[in-house]
């Protein structure tokens, strides 16, 4: 198990990193692979189709899916660079990470966290979510990622997989000696 | 800040991972819309024929499988040469050209770009301006 720095301000320390849980790329690295491949998305809406052709996807086709998937797989990266970048934006990390809970309304250490782009009206909902761990403000730890097909995480194995190394990754940085501090931060 | 760094130092990398020294973090990856399209075709085409797998296609190329998987990714910058290959092979063709006549003033047939398309059930594509990302933004 592995950390690595993605973009992170030198100075404080502040930003984001990614995960590595065994040998091979980290989970940001890892997902960007599989999520520009277009042959392994189609595949997975393929074997996935029944959960596409359900009332959450609406009119939208297979087809509709993967052409979403392929533009967010372009923009992510774009994204997370855009709001680490300390000099031009200031520290902003934390207002496109989002707790997991949707009910959370404060934001601290050890959160379970996620993060999509933007929903847009009339359009299909953000297909692809990174879950990272809030370990101080404006710093994450991405421990995985998802193409989200289902409303819940629990109706999905890979959603309830990605809660699993959230889970791990917590307590990798406490038996590792990240500790905890006082660090709270309603959400306004 | 600083007992931040401190805390993260201890168990962190010192360096980036390797992979973003290779990757491409915006609008030059935008030409790859094209080769998912074509990639989607020749996914569609592959599959609803089973006389056809990649590796017959890529004998009828003179290329290796390997190489149609890469295409299949939407990895692959393919040159003109190439998608002419694939569509006679497939005997389908995986890009058109809007009919042109030199008489006929090419204004009358200019369409948005596939990359300025959005996706929008039971309407006609908008077109965006994607091209500069200022329609992602963050929730």
């Amino acid at each position: 198990m592995k950390l690595y720095p993605i973009f992170v301000d030198e100075k404080s320390g502040e930003g984001l990193y990614s995960f590595q849980f065994g040998k091979g790329k980290d989970e940001l690295g890892r997902l960007l692979q599989l999520w520009r491949n277009h042959l392994y998305v189609t595949e997975y809406c393929e074997k996935n189709r029944e959960h596409i052709v359900t009332e959450y996807f609406k009119n939208f086709s297979i087809e509709d899916v993967i052409k979403k998937i392929h533009k967010e797989a372009q923009i992510i990266l774009w994204l997370l660079k855009k709001y680490t970048s300390f000099e031009k934006y200031g520290h902003r990390l934390q207002h496109i990470f989002k707790p997991l809970n949707d009910n959370e309304t404060k934001l601290y250490v050890f959160q379970k966290s996620k993060f999509s782009v933007e929903r847009r009206r009339k359009q299909l909902s953000p297909i692809l979510r990174l879950y990272a761990i809030r370990i101080s403000e404006n710093t994450y730890i991405i421990t995985g990622g998802a193409i989200k097909l289902v409303r819940r995480m629990s109706e999905h194995d890979d959603l309830i997989n990605e809660n699993d190394k959230l889970e791990k990754v917590k307590k990798f940085l406490i038996e590792n000696g990240y500790q905890t501090e006082e660090d709270l931060i309603f959400i306004l | 800040m600083n007992s931040n760094k401190n805390k993260i130092s201890k168990i962190a990398s010192n360096s980036t991972p390797d992979w973003m020294n290779d990757i491409d973090y915006g609008q030059n990856d935008l030409w790859m819309d094209y080769s998912s399209e074509i990639a989607r075709r020749i996914y569609a085409l592959i599959k609803d024929n089973r006389k056809l797998n990649q590796e017959k296609l890529a004998n009828s190329i003179g290329a290796k499988p390997q190489y149609i998987s890469r295409i299949l990714r939407g990895k692959e910058n393919l040159t003109l040469k190439t998608i002419y290959k694939l569509s006679k092979a497939l005997h389908f063709e995986l890009i058109t050209f809007p009919p042109y006549e030199y008489s006929q003033p090419i204004s009358d047939l200019l369409k948005p770009p596939i990359w300025q398309m959005e996706i929008n059930a039971n309407e006609q594509p908008k077109v965006v301006e994607m091209y500069s990302y200022k329609n992602f933004k963050v929730n």
